[in-house]
């Protein structure tokens, strides 16, 4: 995946929250279509083993790098600050 | 909210001067209309019915409707698919940009694609959008089988896939939402032993039953579409038929095994639920570059009398990464 130069930032990989949010631990309803379709999707893998924490983690993470923009409400109620 | 996009019903003229000018398009209409397009950067596929943002919508066999990507493309490939190579679409594009993709209805490749298309890679790199191509409901019913056009060829296809692949800039990223009037309501849950788009038996509140002796004993409307929530996301799956002659239920996109399904509230009016829907969730977006609707909800919600304030081409079935049904699907562009 690409890599944009974005004035917009998200919260590093090593955030809790992002390994929370992957197994559903974070009852959290994006406002993106694929980000709610993403993270329903890890949350049922992970159960089932087809997917390790870390992979999810590194999967959602490079969907929000792409989608900085649009994440930025979602991510203000989630992680607070970063 | 801006809509940035030249995407309007225009003349044939128009549009063929738009595509001799070296524009990208994506065009809808009547197939006699796209078969008389001249080659250059477009894709097509038929369908005859549209809305507008300030008129009620209308079937329009003498117009083509045109979305201009020019302005977008930093570049582009034009490729058709079969149903043995549409699984590579997700990985034939840009880098940075998005897929649109248009099918033929209720051909095979449609049908695998909404069965297979969430276990494609690279699924989610970019976004997945585009249209099930359709024909006149009353021609449709009669047996006309609807068709996509590769306008870098000019050739027409029953069977084939056609898809624009469009690269942006790094400064952009394409975003694909939807806005779904229709959410599950506590009537029943639903579930399927395998995955497939026609049914006899099914789990009704986790009891074994014909699905269609349920749907007439319990007067279900099946004009409202079974939902699937993936995350806060409402999934549609429309039913096509109830075959009675077989006791079957027969779906325009599948179901899947490990989801439970729920029929939809039923609302007053379609145009009005979706108004408010979309004042909320449009108030974060910039600009809408693409849009598409659903043919039954222009049928039954009344888009033929009415408008949604928005202007597009009506589908046989919205490809939003995945197959959805009744649903509106826009693409977005964020700049970084």
């Amino acid at each position: 995946m690409s890599d944009p130069q974005t004035q917009f930032s998200i919260p590093p990989k090593e955030r809790k929250e992002w390994a929370e949010l992957v197994n559903g631990n974070i009852n959290h309803q994006f406002q993106n279509f694929v980000l709610q379709m993403k993270t329903a999707e890890f949350s049922r893998k992970i159960s089932n083993g087809q997917i390790s924490t870390e992979a999810a983690v590194d999967e959602l993470y490079e969907l929000c790098r792409k989608y900085a923009v649009a994440v930025q409400s979602d991510f203000k109620t989630i992680f607070k600050e970063w | 909210m801006e809509t940035v996009q030249k995407n309007q019903l225009m003349e044939l003229g128009q549009a063929a001067e738009l595509i001799e000018q070296g524009h990208t398009l994506v065009i809808s209409g009547e197939e006699a209309l796209l078969a008389q397009l001249p080659n250059g950067k477009w894709i097509g596929g038929t369908i005859p019915y549209f809305y507008f943002k300030d008129q009620p919508g209308r079937m329009d066999k003498s117009h083509v409707f045109v979305t201009d990507f020019s302005d977008l493309a930093e570049d582009l490939k034009i490729a058709t698919y079969s149903v043995e190579t549409l699984k590579n679409i997700t990985s034939n594009g840009f880098d940075n940009g998005f897929h649109f993709l248009i099918l033929p209805a209720l051909r095979d490749i449609h049908l695998s694609f909404a069965l297979n298309a969430p276990n494609y890679e690279k699924l989610f790199e970019n976004p997945l959008i585009g249209l099930i191509a359709g024909v006149d409901l009353d021609e449709f019913t009669d047996g006309r089988i609807s068709k996509t056009f590769d306008g870098s060829t000019g050739e027409a296809h029953t069977d084939l896939g056609v898809a624009l692949h469009v690269k942006l800039p790094e400064s952009q990223a394409a975003r694909l939402e939807i806005i779904n009037v229709f959410e599950g309501s506590d009537a029943f849950t639903l579930e399927v032993e395998e995955d497939g788009f026609v049914f006899e038996e099914c789990i009704i509140n986790g009891k074994k039953q014909n699905l269609l002796d349920f749907i007439q004993t319990n007067n279900i409307d099946i004009s409202y579409p079974l939902v699937s929530d993936y995350g806060g996301a409402n999934v549609n799956i429309s039913f096509q038929r109830l075959d009675e002659e077989n006791k079957q239920v027969v779906f325009y996109a599948p179901l899947f095994k490990d989801r439970t399904y729920r029929i939809a509230k039923s609302f007053d009016s379609y145009v009005d639920t979706f108004k408010a829907k979309a004042q909320v969730q449009l108030q974060k977006e910039n600009r809408i570059d693409y849009n598409c609707n659903c043919i039954l909800n222009y049928v039954y919600g009344g888009l033929d009398k009415a408008s949604i304030g928005f202007s597009g081409a009506t589908t046989f079935g919205e490809i939003a990464y995945q197959m959805l049904n009744q649903t509106f699907t826009y693409l977005t562009i964020d700049e970084q």
